[in-house]
C-alpha cells in the first residue's frame, strides 16, 4: 500500500443552506499534498477556497469526505480533539492579521509560544522576520506589512507542521507583499512546514510546489510545479 | 503563566473608565450596604442584650391614683415582681430655648433594679437641685454637664447626660406618631429633687417584671390581661398598661426601625445588584464583541475555550475582589459612624459596639461578587459556544430584525442614523432605562420625605378643631361653687403633702380635712381653678376611648381615639353624629380600607372586648386617625355613665388642675412632629441622595460608554470621512442623550409608584396615615439633578470621541 501524503484530502464536499437555498460549495475535492510543500489555491470569489482552508484547519466541519493530516482524519475528531489538532500542527496566518492590540510585537508572538510543546526561539524569530527592533512596540505604531510579518512569527512559532495562510498579502502593497512571499518561502525552506496559501495572486504560483485551483467548488487544476523562481524574482 | 495576561495591565489602562465604573459601583454598594447593615446589625444585637443587661421592663402599668399595697401584693402573686416607679411630668426651659417643653422626672432609686440607666457622660444626680438629662436631647439642644435648666419652675443643675433602658426612643406618649426628642426629655432626679421638683404631681406607674421572663408574647399578654382583670376587681383603675415588646413603643420602637430599615435596605441593595448584573453582563458582551477577532485567532491557534475564558475572567475578578476588600474596608470603617448615626442621632441606645454578621457580608460581598463571577461566566460561555469562524468573522453579535428594520426616508439622514445608534444598542438602552429608575428612585425617595412629613404636619393641624384639646386622667368639672373649688383643693393639698400632720400642723390639718367633708363623692370632681364663665361656657366636653383597629395588609393594628362628641358641637361643626351615625377619620377609612357601610371591628386591648361599629361616613384630612360618635352612644358602649368625659375642646386656653391634666393638644403642637421627622430622617435622606447621584454617574457612564465603544471604529471612519468631532457628537452623543433624557421621564411613572411602595412599607410600623404626597417641583429636581449628572457624562462621551484616531479606520481594516 502506497504511502498517504502528509495531507491527504478525498472526496471532500460542504455545502450551506437547506431546500432551494442550498448551495454545494465544495463538490468532492481530493488531492496530496506533501510534507515541506508550499501550496498555493487559486479560484475567484466564491469557489470555496476559503471554505477548503477553513475545513483542512478544522474550524468548519465536512459535510462528507476525509481529511488526513498524517495519520490522523480530522473530519472524525470531536471539538475537544480540533482544539488539540489546531494547538499541536496549525499555524494560521489572516489577511488581516489579528494581532492582539495591547500587546507588543513579542508578546503576540509569545501568544502561540505558549501554547507549543517545542517552541522556536522567540529571539531567533524576530531576528529572522525583521522585528528585532519593533519587538516592544504595539500593533498599531507598526506597518502593514510589520503587523503580517508579527502574525507569521505568531503562526510559526509553535513549530507547526501545518500553515495555514488566507490572503497573506492581500492586504499589503507590492513591495510589502514581495517582503512577505519572500519570509514565507525562507521560513518553508528554513523550517520545512508544510504551507496551503490561499490568494488571488497569481504570480505566486510560480514559487509554490504544488498548484490548486478551485472552480464551482471543484478542482479544476492540480498540478505539480517543478520550475520553481524564487520569490524575490516573481512580478505581477 | 500565559503571555495573554501580559495584556491585563494595559487592558485595564486602556479600559479605566469601564473598570473604575465597576470598581466605583462595587465600592459604592458595598460601602453602603456593609456600613450600614453592620452598624445596623451592631445596633441589634445590643438592644438584643438589653433586656436581660439592663433589667428591662416585661412591662408596665399606669393607675388613675396610687395603688394599693394589696393590689400590689395580689399581681406579685400571679408570677411577677412590682417596682414602683412613680413619674412627674412637668415644664422645662433652659435659656436660649423659647418652645414648651417637657421633663418626665423619674426617681433614680427606683431604677437600680429596673429599666437602668447608663451614662455617658457626667454622673449621677446627688442633690435635690441636681439632674440628669437624656443624652437625645442634650444632642438636638447642645446642653452640656454644667448647664442650668428650670424644672418646674426650679433652677437645677445638669450634672450627667444618660439614656434609660425602656426610654431607647423618648416616646412621649405611647399613641404618638413618633418619638420626641426636642421637646421631651427624660430627667433622673433623687428622691429628695423629685419632691423639690415636681411637688406632689404624679403619674403612679408600676414596672413589672415576670418571675419567668422566657415567656412569650402570647402568654405574657394574656397574662397582662389576668392581671388587668385582677386590678380592677381591687378597684384599681388602669390608665394605661404597656407590653414592653408588644406595644411599649420607646422601647421597641427602635428595634423596630432598624429592623425594618434593614429590610428596606436590604431590597435596595438586592436591586442595586441586580441592576450590576445586568451592567455585567452589558459590559461582558460589548468586550467579547470589541475582542471578536482576536478571540477567533486565539481559538484558531488551538486556544481552549477555557484559556479564554480564564483569561476574560481576570480582570473582572481582580476588580471584584479589589472592590470587595475596599468596599468592606470603606463600609467599616469611615462608613460606620454615619451610619451609626441613623440611629444613634435619634435614639438614645446604649454605647455603641461592633458586631461581626456573616450574614451581612454574605449579603453585601458574597452575593455581589458572586454574581459578578456568575454573570460574566455565563456571559463568557454563552458567547463562546460560537465558532472560531463566527468570531474572526464578527458573526456574534445578536443580527436582531430591529438592525435592519427600514427607516422612513422623510426622516433627515441624521435623524435615522440616530436611530440606528438606539436600535443597535437597544439592549444597553433597556438596562439604562432600569438604571436611570433606580437612582431616580433614590433621588425621589430622599427628596420627598422632609416635603411629604411637612405636609403631614399641616393636615394633622387641620384634625386639631380647637385651639386646645385638653385630656384629663379622670372628669373634672370646669363648673362649680366657691366651696366645691375650696374642697377639691384641700384634696389637692392633702395629696401633695406626704406627712400633712407635720407638714401643715394640727390646726391647719383639721382645717383642710373639714373643708373635704363638703365633697359629693358621687359627684366628678371639681376644678380648683375658676376659668371664668365664658371661657366655661365656650369649652366643650367630649369623651374618648383608645381602640385598636386590625391593618388590612399586616397582621398588625391601629391605635386610635375614638370620640364621643356633642350632636350639635361648636368645634366638630362639620361633623354629624346625629341618629347614631359613626364618622371614620379619612386616614384611618385610607390606612384600613374603611369605607361607608363597612363594619369596623375595634378591640379594647386591657378587656379584650370586641365592639362592631358600621361606618357611616368619612370625615377630615388624611391624617386624621380618630372615629367621631355621639358622647352619649360612646359612653354606654364602655359601660361608662352618659355624662362621662375625657376632657374638653376649647379655644380659650384653661387653667385646669395639674393631677388631672393628661394632654393639652394644640394645632402647634403637631408641628413638633414634622421637627422630629426632620431631625431624625434628614441625615438619612441626605446619605440617600448622596449616594444616588455618584452611582446615576456610574450607571450611565459604564452603559453608554459602551455604546461609544462599540461605535468607536465608525467614528473614526466618520473622521476619515471629514466629519468633524461636533458633528459626530450629535450622531452618537445626542442619540445616547435623547435616549437618557427620555428615560429620566419616562421612568417617572414606575418610579412614583415604587417610592410609593417604599415609603408606605417603610412608614406602615409608625402610627397614622403618611399621605404620600410628591409635589411635581420634586419630580422637576430629579429630572434636573439626572441631567445635570448625565452632563458631565456626556462631556466625558465627547472628550472620548475626540480621541478616536484616524488610524483605527486605516489600519485595522476589516
Amino acid at each position: 500500500m502506497a504511502q498517504r501524503a502528509f495531507l491527504s484530502i478525498r472526496d471532500l464536499t460542504k455545502s450551506y443552506g437547506d431546500g432551494e437555498a442550498r448551495t454545494q460549495v465544495l463538490k468532492g475535492i481530493s488531492t496530496d499534498i506533501e510534507h515541506g510543500e508550499i501550496c498555493v489555491l487559486f479560484g475567484p470569489s466564491g469557489s470555496g477556497k476559503s471554505t477548503f482552508l477553513n475545513m483542512v484547519g478544522g474550524l468548519e466541519p465536512a459535510d462528507s469526505g476525509s481529511i488526513y493530516v498524517g495519520d490522523t482524519d480530522i473530519c472524525q475528531l470531536r471539538d475537544r480533539e480540533l482544539v488539540e489538532y489546531r494547538r499541536r500542527e496549525l499555524g494560521f496566518i489572516f489577511q488581516f492579521y489579528n494581532l492582539v492590540p495591547d500587546l507588543t510585537v513579542r508578546e503576540n508572538i509569545e501568544v502561540c509560544q505558549y501554547l507549543s510543546r517545542n517552541p522556536l526561539p522567540v529571539d531567533d524569530l524576530l531576528n529572522s522576520l525583521g522585528l528585532w527592533e519593533h519587538r516592544g512596540k504595539f500593533p498599531n505604531q507598526i506597518s502593514g506589512g510589520q503587523q503580517q510579518r508579527c502574525a507569521i512569527g505568531r503562526a510559526l512559532v509553535k513549530n507547526p507542521s501545518l500553515l495555514l495562510c488566507d490572503e497573506p498579502t492581500g492586504a499589503l502593497d507590492y513591495h510589502t507583499s514581495k517582503e512577505i512571499l519572500e519570509l514565507m518561502e525562507r521560513v518553508n525552506r528554513e523550517y520545512h512546514s508544510t504551507m496551503v496559501i490561499v490568494t488571488h495572486n497569481d504570480a505566486i504560483r510560480h514559487m509554490s510546489h504544488h498548484i490548486l485551483r478551485l472552480r464551482d467548488g471543484a478542482l479544476s487544476e492540480d498540478v505539480l510545479n517543478d520550475q520553481l523562481l524564487p520569490a524575490a524574482e516573481l512580478t505581477w | 503563566m500565559s503571555p495573554l495576561n501580559k495584556r491585563l495591565p494595559r487592558d485595564l489602562i486602556h479600559n479605566l473608565g469601564k473598570y473604575l465604573g465597576i470598581f466605583l459601583l462595587f465600592l459604592f454598594a458595598i460601602a453602603m450596604g456593609s456600613g450600614y447593615l453592620s452598624a445596623a446589625h451592631s445596633i441589634e444585637v445590643i438592644q438584643g442584650e438589653m433586656h436581660e443587661r439592663h433589667r428591662v421592663e416585661d412591662f408596665h402599668f399606669v393607675t388613675q391614683f396610687e395603688a394599693a399595697k394589696s393590689s400590689l401584693e395580689a399581681i406579685e402573686a400571679m408570677g411577677c415582681t412590682i417596682y414602683e416607679d412613680f413619674t412627674a411630668d412637668v415644664p422645662l426651659a433652659f435659656a436660649g430655648e423659647s418652645r414648651d417643653m417637657n421633663c418626665r422626672l423619674i426617681d433614680q432609686d427606683k431604677r437600680r433594679e429596673v429599666n437602668r440607666g447608663y451614662y455617658f457622660e457626667g454622673r449621677a444626680p446627688a442633690a435635690d437641685n441636681e439632674i440628669a438629662l437624656d443624652r437625645m436631647f442634650c444632642k438636638n439642644h447642645d446642653l452640656h454637664v454644667g448647664a442650668t435648666v428650670s424644672i418646674n419652675g426650679h433652677e437645677a443643675t445638669m450634672v450627667g447626660i444618660c439614656s434609660l433602658s425602656d426610654y431607647e426612643c423618648l416616646m412621649e406618649k405611647n399613641t404618638d406618631m413618633i418619638f420626641n426628642s426636642t421637646t421631651f426629655t427624660i430627667g433622673l432626679v433623687t428622691p429628695e429633687g423629685m419632691q423639690a421638683m415636681a411637688g406632689g404631681k404624679r403619674d403612679y406607674r408600676y414596672d413589672g417584671v415576670l418571675n419567668d421572663r422566657t415567656m412569650d408574647l402570647v402568654a405574657r399578654t394574656s397574662f397582662e390581661r389576668d392581671m388587668a382583670d385582677l386590678l380592677a376587681d381591687k378597684g384599681e383603675v388602669l390608665t394605661d398598661l404597656v407590653d414592653y415588646e408588644f406595644d411599649n413603643k420607646a422601647i421597641f420602637f427602635a428595634t423596630d426601625d432598624v429592623s425594618g430599615d434593614q429590610v428596606m435596605w436590604q431590597v435596595l441593595v438586592g436591586l442595586l445588584v441586580v441592576i450590576m448584573a445586568f451592567v455585567f453582563v452589558v459590559l461582558t458582551n460589548a468586550t467579547i464583541e470589541q475582542e471578536s477577532a482576536v478571540i477567533g485567532t486565539l481559538l484558531a491557534s488551538g486556544y481552549r475555550k477555557r484559556e479564554i475564558i480564564g483569561h476574560y475572567m481576570v480582570l473582572p475578578t481582580l476588580i471584584g475582589v479589589l472592590g470587595c476588600v475596599a468596599g468592606n474596608a470603606l463600609g467599616l470603617t469611615y462608613m460606620s459612624t454615619p451610619m451609626q448615626e441613623l440611629y444613634y442621632g435619634s435614639y438614645s441606645l446604649p454605647p455603641y459596639e461592633f458586631s461581626f454578621s456573616p450574614q451581612v457580608f454574605v449579603y453585601t460581598t458574597v452575593v455581589p461578587f458572586v454574581l459578578l463571577e456568575v454573570v460574566t461566566l455565563v456571559g463568557l460561555m454563552r458567547k463562546l459556544r460560537f465558532t472560531p469562524l463566527a468570531f474572526l468573522r464578527r458573526e456574534i453579535a445578536s443580527r436582531s430584525r430591529r438592525n435592519t428594520l427600514a427607516l422612513p426616508e422623510r426622516l433627515s439622514f441624521v435623524r435615522r442614523f440616530q436611530l440606528r445608534v438606539f436600535l443597535r444598542n437597544l439592549s444597553h438602552f433597556v438596562v439604562l432605562f432600569f438604571g436611570i429608575s433606580f437612582c431616580s428612585l433614590f433621588l425621589l425617595f430622599g427628596l420627598c420625605l422632609m416635603p411629604l412629613v411637612e405636609h403631614y404636619a399641616q393636615m394633622l393641624s387641620q384634625d386639631v378643631v380647637a385651639n386646645h384639646i385638653y385630656f384629663l386622667k379622670a372628669p373634672l368639672e370646669l363648673e362649680g361653687t366657691p366651696e366645691q373649688r375650696a374642697s377639691y383643693a384641700a384634696v389637692e393639698r392633702l395629696m401633695e403633702t406626704d406627712d400633712p400632720l407635720s407638714d401643715l400642723g394640727f390646726i391647719g390639718y383639721a382645717r383642710v380635712l373639714l373643708r373635704t367633708m363638703d365633697l359629693d363623692e358621687d359627684a366628678h370632681p371639681v376644678n380648683t381653678t375658676d376659668n371664668g364663665e365664658s371661657a366655661i361656657a365656650q369649652a366643650e366636653k367630649f369623651s374618648a376611648a383608645s381602640f385598636e383597629v386590625p391593618h388590612v395588609i399586616t397582621d398588625s393594628s391601629e391605635e386610635i381615639t375614638v370620640y364621643g362628641i356633642e350632636q350639635d358641637s361648636r368645634y366638630w361643626s362639620e361633623v354629624d353624629v346625629s341618629g347614631g351615625a359613626v364618622v371614620v377619620g379619612a386616614g384611618l377609612a385610607e390606612k384600613c380600607r374603611i369605607k361607608p357601610g363597612d363594619t369596623v371591628t375595634l378591640t379594647d386591648k386591657y378587656t379584650n372586648k370586641v365592639y362592631e361599629l358600621m361606618a357611616t361616613s368619612v370625615w377630615g384630612s388624611s391624617a386624621n386617625m380618630n372615629i367621631y360618635m355621639d358622647r352619649a352612644a360612646l359612653n354606654r358602649m364602655v359601660d361608662e355613665e352618659e355624662d362621662n368625659f375625657a376632657g374638653y375642646a376649647s379655644d380659650e386656653e384653661l387653667v385646669i388642675d395639674q393631677r388631672y391634666l393628661a394632654i393639652d393638644v394644640t394645632p402647634d403642637s403637631m408641628g413638633s412632629t414634622a421637627d422630629q421627622m426632620q431631625e431624625s430622617f434628614g441625615d438619612m435622606m441626605d446619605m440617600v441622595v448622596a449616594f444616588a447621584i455618584p452611582v446615576y454617574l456610574i450607571l450611565v457612564y459604564l452603559l453608554t460608554k459602551t455604546v461609544i465603544d462599540r461605535s468607536s471604529r465608525y467614528i473614526s471612519y466618520m473622521k476619515v470621512f471629514g466629519y468633524q468631532d461636533g458633528e459626530i457628537n450629535r450622531l452618537y452623543v445626542r442619540a445616547i442623550t435623547t435616549t437618557v433624557m427620555v428615560s429620566l421621564v419616562a421612568s417617572l411613572p414606575f418610579v412614583i409608584w415604587l417610592v410609593r411602595f417604599f415609603v408606605s412599607f417603610a412608614m406602615d410600623r409608625y402610627s397614622g396615615n403618611l399621605e404620600i404626597y410628591i409635589e411635581p417641583m420634586l419630580l422637576v429636581r430629579v429630572v434636573a439633578i439626572g441631567a445635570a449628572a448625565y452632563a458631565v457624562v456626556a462631556l466625558a462621551h465627547m472628550w472620548h470621541i475626540r480621541r478616536v484616531s484616524l488610524s483605527e479606520a486605516l489600519k485595522v481594516q476589516e
